[in-house]
């Protein structure tokens, strides 16, 4: 799954660092001024048109199969349509799917952070913690969620759950591996000042593992839209959300409405990327991953 | 031994039989066995000798980064723990080690943030001399900041308070950590080979602005080096040790008058320190 994509992408920008120290300071005069060639860039046909023509003929290739089999693909046209049509349903649809995926990532944040302090603090709460965190990361947790909708029923708390569930452990890894991730002369200058516990988690080990946090939400915020669909599928008799309407829609062999709402779950899958790699780039202006992207 | 006549404890960093064992069994090695050193309040004092022969383990002992097997280290007059405790000792490590989220500014007056009560606590400990007395909270934070300023305009970085590390280069980011270490006024300064990494050119403007920082506020320097030129230039005295197991082969007081500036690194007077202490070190490296 993808916590492993997580950790291993936090790792290898942690090894990065070192490597990239000179070639970063070197570029230190250039970054006052980044937005400035990024745009030009933009302009540029060389950089939009090969992503341009890959979409025009991943479209050509779908309308092409979707002429001929009618029940392997709809039309393009009749998925706009669908959308075009009604668009306060799904609108309304990924609203909630959307609510459910964001507040069940928070929860599942919040809980990774608390766990993450008390087992790199406490070398006895790790042995107690770890083995059970790792139980639960193999287990899968779509087999979870038909049992939570049982235990809770068709409102939101299982789809919570799930989702808070599946995002759970990558940002577990990567928040143990960032809080760990501070080198020992910062930490020593820290120890013969004496600084508390306290001190050094929110002045050091906190913002030191940043990058780490980042690398965990750009899988972890895509994660939590599957998360919160995958409940929905579990909870037949659910009202609302793009799961459910995928479900419905699938069951009555209306492809079309299936397919905008799948439309509508990846638009939303690559905005919340969009939005939190635009937030790494202000909140990390400070971290080499940064700056190597503006050369 | 780099003293002569007698002082009183609070005014003296006194290693007295010190020995320090890594691992144990047959991986165990000895980095250090019966060290003895004395270091008089305000002096400038180098540790020089080959890789390996325990310097940079002395200077963690008295760091309070490491504790000793056998001896005693005491900081005027209180141990490692306790001195760390009330922030009288400053550590510069190899590596600037700043924060790479904090400003100029902001990494030099983080050390005035972090364990707040050493402030309260260490103006009652007798082997403390207070530089730096703030009658209240407020005023100490100002004066923490306007103190930083003053401290890295000293050192030529007066117009990048607000840049980043990442936009310093390796030169200007170890002279912020000095400053950082100069700004909480500790009573001793303890530095591990801090110009190392550094480019010929720049230790020298380095070095010459260390000596600024220090006839400013003539504060105690234990500096561990492995060049001897910047062991003279810098130094009232050059603790000469070798290694297997570590131990000190002579402390050499150097005779150069002070202020020494740039002119000095020219002069044949320095020339002639320089070949003694080279000469000590031969000696304690010829087979016995």
């Amino acid at each position: 799954m993808s916590a492993g994509g997580g950790v291993s992408g936090g790792t290898s920008r942690g090894a990065n660092r070192g490597a990239n120290g000179a070639a970063s300071r070197a570029s230190g005069s250039r970054t006052c001024r980044p937005s400035e060639p990024q745009r030009s860039r933009l302009l540029r046909p060389g950089f939009w048109l090969p992503a341009v023509v890959a979409v025009v003929v991943a479209g050509l290739v779908w309308e092409f199969v979707a002429i001929n089999n009618t029940y392997l693909l709809p039309r393009l046209g009749a998925v706009a349509m669908a959308v075009i049509t009604e668009p306060a349903f799904y609108l309304q649809n990924a609203g909630v799917t959307l609510a459910e995926a964001l507040i069940g990532l928070v929860i599942g944040f919040v809980a990774a952070f608390v766990v993450a302090v008390l087992v790199t603090e406490s070398g006895l709460l790790r042995r107690a913690i770890m083995p059970l965190a790792v139980v639960l990361n193999v287990t899968p947790v779509v087999a979870i969620a038909p049992a939570l909708v049982v235990a809770f029923g068709f409102g939101p708390a299982p789809k919570l759950i799930v989702t808070a569930l599946i995002t759970f452990f990558p940002i577990l890894m990567n928040l143990i591996t960032g809080l760990n991730s501070v080198s020992p002369p910062v930490l020593q200058v820290f120890r013969t000042l004496r600084a508390s516990r306290l001190e050094v988690l929110l002045r050091l080990r906190m913002p030191s593992s940043l990058p780490f946090v980042f690398a965990a939400l750009r899988v972890v915020f895509p994660l939590s839209v599957v998360g919160a669909v995958v409940a929905e599928f579990s909870a037949p008799g659910a009202a609302q959300g793009l799961g459910t309407v995928i479900s419905v829609a699938s069951s009555n062999s209306r492809l079309a409405v299936v397919y905008a709402a799948i439309g509508c779950l990846a638009l939303m899958g690559a905005v919340l990327l969009l939005l939190v790699t635009l937030l790494e780039r202000r909140v990390l202006r400070w971290h080499e991953s940064q700056l190597l992207k503006r050369e | 031994m780099a003293s002569t006549g007698r002082a009183a404890p609070t005014d003296e960093i006194v290693v007295s039989g010190v020995s320090k064992i890594y691992g144990s069994g047959a991986a165990e090695v000895a980095a250090l066995s019966n060290v003895d050193l004395t270091v008089r309040r305000g002096q400038f004092v180098s540790i020089i000798g080959p890789s390996g022969c325990g310097k940079s383990t002395l200077l963690r002992l008295i760091a309070g980064l490491e504790t000793a097997d056998a001896g005693e280290v005491s900081v005027f007059g209180s141990d490692p723990d306790e001195a760390c405790a009330v922030k009288m000792i400053g550590f510069v490590p190899q590596v600037p080690a700043l924060l790479p989220w904090l400003s100029v500014l902001q990494n030099v007056t983080l050390p005035s943030k972090l364990n707040r009560r050493a402030d309260a606590l260490r103006r009652r400990l007798p082997g403390h001399i207070d530089r730096a007395a703030a009658p209240s909270r407020a005023a100490a934070r100002d004066g923490a900041a306007a103190d930083a300023i003053a401290i890295l305009e000293t050192i030529g970085l007066g117009d990048s308070l607000g840049r980043l590390p990442h936009e310093l280069s390796g030169g200007m980011q170890q002279r912020v950590a000095l400053a950082r270490a100069f700004a909480i006024h500790a009573d001793v300064l303890l530095m591990d080979e801090p110009f190392s990494a550094l480019d010929e050119f720049t230790r020298e403007a380095a070095q010459v602005q260390l000596l600024e920082l220090w006839e400013r506020q003539r504060t105690t320097v234990v500096f561990v080096t492995h060049s001897v030129a910047e062991a003279v230039v810098l130094s009232d005295t050059v603790v000469v040790m070798s290694g297997r197991p570590g131990h000190i082969d002579a402390v050499i007081d150097i005779d150069l008058p002070r202020p020494r500036r740039q002119g000095l690194l020219e002069s044949a007077a320095l020339h002639l320190w320089e070949d003694r202490v080279r000469a000590q070190l031969q000696t304690a490296w010829a087979p016995r």
